[in-house]
């Protein structure tokens, strides 16, 4: 089985806001000192590819990210954790929440490959468009599980653990399909052996033309940005002190006391 | 007439999704001068067509088909593309639960239109007619306002961020649409595990007590579990501590879990990561727990308690305990 892991490179989602800024007239974030990392659910995506893998012989996980040059980092991240290949779709411009172009090009990359199975994050820790993997889904025509937290070999096909609102289900069917990833417990992403990253420097990083399925996603529906904005928060926090815990306690439910929400 | 198509994902009673997304399909419609049409999918829909004339849906699509008693996306989503095909909607509505996430940019695709998912608000430009969507980026550090070319645009709609409709009788015209053909389900239910929640459920609770990462492990969640007991609350987490497998999935709050408003949301070791705070921003009171100063989570709440959990916890059990 061709598993293929779609991965993207996003400005850290974990900056705090006091530090996260706008580029000056553009719609887009400041990047200066701010560290680019691999986008959280598709560490995810790649430990069940990963976890998927050595459950079945003969099965290869392919990373492919969409992005310049620079986005080559999170599959040499993707080969130190012992990905079979690692595939860039070039696109030099930020498709911001265009997500369509994107999944565009990753259909693209799944034809040239001949994947049976495309697993992505369910959003991009940037944008938060959602949107990739759905369309992508569409794109090649195939069914979807989304919200997956984990995936099995079956007596026939394949066995995909998903979240539900309340709960969890697992049901059964045949590749291909796409699954879209949630986080869980057990697809936290592996770190990597100090040996293995060394050695994911010297890999190759395959590169994909797809160009024509991009031409083809630009005729649907465009999403324009119009503005970007950081929201104004004012802080009215009121500290409850005390000499100790006890103090503290007693203040913090006079407060909700007098606040009538208790 | 123009429509503003709003879709309900319910199986005879109107959930609160429902109502909210009916109750923002009534504003836009009115915003824009169009008419409210719904689309509604079962077995069955005669129950849910009444209910959902009892909100003011005029117009009401129903796709009613044996095999489509149960959700499945690629189901409902064949019925919604008939629906959409006949009722040539300006804006279709759907909320950003477990369906409308899937369903809206799929369907978006379908009709080679452009979808947009988690939205916030939205309002029609005066002078241009277009209607200008607004919605979270960087996890809530800024906020994109968006227009979707060509019609319909294909929306889901935050969670708790719309008004639900209020009821208002209408006798609707019912439209009954047969898609050309339902595709089966490609996958088959083996397990279906719904979770028992002793208590309240998360997302209807007067009082959420989370905690995060910050708690250290598994079991330091029972002292949490006690205080939300005591005031008829539920428990809530970070991501993070899903992540550890300290709680399960479903009491992940945020962005990418449920999103709560309740009067009292305190959250106990948790930094404050704006993903997590998308999910209790609605609360009347947030209250934080956490020893350290400068957490962002500070930042959002009306009342802050800087210290460690274990020495603030159990005094403030025990003083509930002698207020109730
Ligand atoms: C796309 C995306 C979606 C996401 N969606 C969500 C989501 O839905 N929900 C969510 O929660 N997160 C989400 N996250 C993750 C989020 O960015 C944060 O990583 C996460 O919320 C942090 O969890 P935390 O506050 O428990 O952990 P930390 O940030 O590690 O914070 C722990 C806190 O505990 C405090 N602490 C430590 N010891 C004690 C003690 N003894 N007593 C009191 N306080 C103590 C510390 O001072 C610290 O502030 C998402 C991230 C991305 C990229």
């Amino acid at each position: 089985m061709q598993i293929m892991v779609c991965l993207k490179k996003i400005l850290d989602p974990e900056v705090p806001p006091r530090d996260f800024r706008l580029k000056k007239g553009e719609m887009a974030p400041a990047t200066e000192g701010i560290p680019l990392v691999m986008s959280s659910f598709d560490q995810n995506a790649l430990e069940v590819g990963l976890q998927l893998r050595e459950k079945l012989a003969g099965a290869t996980v392919t990373a492919v990210t969409v992005g310049p040059e620079d986005s080559e980092d999170v599959l040499r991240k993707a080969l130190a954790v012992k990905a079979d290949r690692a595939v860039r779709v070039p696109l030099e411009q930020d498709s911001k929440l265009a997500g369509g172009i994107v999944a565009g090009l990753l259909a693209g990359a799944a034809k040239q490959l001949g994947a049976d199975l495309v697993i992505c994050g369910r959003q991009a820790g940037d944008w938060d468009g959602s949107q990739v993997g759905l369309i992508l889904t569409e794109a090649l025509g195939w069914p979807l599980v989304n919200l997956v937290m984990g995936i099995e070999p079956g007596s026939s096909g394949l066995v995909l653990r998903r979240e539900l609102d309340e709960g969890y289900e697992v049901i059964e069917g045949n590749s291909p399909l796409v699954a879209v990833v949630t986080n869980h417990e057990t697809n936290v992403l592996r770190i990597a052996k100090v040996k293995d990253t060394m050695a994911a420097m010297r890999k190759k990083i395959e590169l994909f033309d797809v160009v024509d399925s991009a031409a083809v996603e630009l005729q649907g529906g465009r999403i324009e940005l119009v503005s970007l904005e950081i929201p104004v928060k004012e802080a009215n926090c009121e500290m409850i002190t005390g000499e100790n815990g006890g103090e503290k306690a007693d203040n913090l439910v006079k407060r909700l006391l007098e606040l009538k929400v208790l | 007439m123009s429509l503003v198509l709003t879709c309900l994902m319910d199986q005879g009673m109107l959930s609160r999704d429902s109502l909210e997304v009916i109750g923002a399909g009534k504003s836009l419609a009115s915003d824009l001068g169009a008419g409210l049409a719904v689309a509604v999918i079962g077995a069955e829909t005669s129950a849910l067509c009444a209910a959902a004339g009892e909100y003011g849906a005029g117009k009401i699509y129903s796709v009613q088909d044996a095999s489509l008693e149960q959700y499945y996306c690629e189901g409902y989503l064949a019925a919604l593309e008939a629906v959409c095909r006949e009722c040539k909607p300006v804006a279709v509505l759907f909320v950003t639960n477990m369906q409308g996430r899937e369903l809206a940019p799929r369907l978006a695709k379908r009709l080679n239109k452009a979808a947009l998912v988690d939205c916030l608000s939205f309002n029609v430009e005066h002078e241009t007619g277009r209607i200008i969507f607004t919605k979270p980026v960087f996890g809530g550090k800024a906020m994109a306002q968006v227009v979707l070319s060509d019609a319909p645009a294909v929306v889901a709609l935050r969670r708790r961020s719309f008004e639900p409709a209020q009821q208002d009788q209408v006798e609707p015209e019912i439209i009954q649409v047969k898609p050309v053909s339902i595709p089966v389900n490609p996958f088959k239910v083996m397990e279906r595990v719904e979770e028992q929640q002793a208590g309240v459920r998360l997302e209807d609770a007067r009082v959420v007590v989370s905690g995060g990462q910050g708690l250290g492990g598994p079991e330091n969640f029972a002292i949490l579990e006690e205080l939300a007991g005591l005031l008829g609350g539920a428990v809530g987490a970070s991501r993070v501590a899903v992540d550890s497998g300290w709680v399960s999935s479903s009491k992940q709050v945020g962005q990418t879990g449920k999103i709560v408003a309740p009067d009292v949301y305190l959250a106990v070791g948790i930094s404050g990561a704006c993903q997590h705070l998308a999910g209790c921003s609605g609360a009347k009171v947030i209250v934080a727990i956490n020893t350290d100063p400068e957490a962002p989570v500070f930042g959002a709440a009306r009342l802050g308690v800087v210290g460690d959990y274990k020495d603030v916890l159990p005094p403030l059990i025990k003083k509930v305990k002698e207020i109730i």
